[in-house]
């Protein structure tokens, strides 16, 4: 059983994603599933994202980087924050099945 | 421990504003000459806007340009224009401008997760337009500082 390897990214990779990081990591716990997180500049994404099962953004995100990418800004605005926060447990939940299995 | 320093103030664009929260923190001692560039050019590539419900934005940079950790904020006479950071082809009519001088990670996770919580709230701009700068200010100590 190994950790699910999680990138969070926002722009400067400073203020937002330390805080969402730190929510992941709250999400994770409650649905059991072990997590590995590092965080970094969004600039840094396309040349990283291989490293990582799935990767959480703060900020838009268009470009395919062959790794699942989830925006989560809900977490920082509030808005929809719910359906991010389901969001992300569920992404959770399935990238641990499949590398675990 | 982190420094607060709260304002008001006049300005047409976002860089106006930004020209007066980082010339603050300059004169105050809390960042580098070059704070005010690189904030702007992190503003063009990741907007700090928020959303309509919340029209605040939080412009900062890397550590490389801070030298204590502090917050600016300003309270704009009349709002300006960021771009959104869910959507940097959005833009949003800001009124409050929280500048950021970030040191380090962990440090700041308490505080950047105090400004988060009270930017969800959804009462937090309008209670913080009924307010006096004085009363601004120890409100936002309170929030943001208060151990």
């Amino acid at each position: 059983m190994r950790k699910v390897k999680v990138l969070v990214a926002c722009g400067g990779g400073i203020a937002t994603s330390t805080f969402a990081a730190a929510e992941i990591e709250k999400l994770a716990q409650d649905v059991q599933v072990a997590v590995d997180i590092t965080k970094h500049p969004l600039g840094d994404v396309p040349a990283v994202a291989k490293e990582y099962d799935i990767c959480f953004v703060t900020s838009k995100y268009s470009q395919n980087i062959g790794t699942p990418i989830i925006q989560v800004n809900g977490l920082i605005t509030g808005i929809g924050e719910e359906e991010v926060i389901e969001k992300i447990k569920k992404s959770l939940k399935e990238v641990n099945e499949q590398i675990n299995s | 421990m982190s420094k607060l320093f709260v304002v008001e103030g006049s300005a047409e664009t976002w860089r106006e504003a930004l020209k007066i929260t980082s010339g603050i923190l300059l004169e105050q001692n809390c960042v580098c000459d070059d704070f005010y560039e690189n904030c702007v050019e992190r503003e063009i590539n990741y907007p700090t806007g928020l959303t309509e419900f919340c029209p605040i934005a939080i412009p900062h940079t890397s550590k490389d340009h801070v030298k204590q950790e502090a917050v600016c904020a300003l309270r704009l006479a009349k709002p300006v224009k960021f771009h959104r950071m869910d959507d940097n082809e959005a833009v949003v009519q800001v009124k409050y401008v929280l500048n950021l001088a970030f040191l380090d990670d962990n440090e700041h996770l308490e505080l950047i997760s105090r400004i988060i919580r009270c930017i969800k709230d959804t009462g937090f701009v309008e209670e913080m337009d009924r307010m006096s700068v004085e009363e601004l200010d120890a409100f936002l100590r309170e929030k943001f500082l208060r151990k």
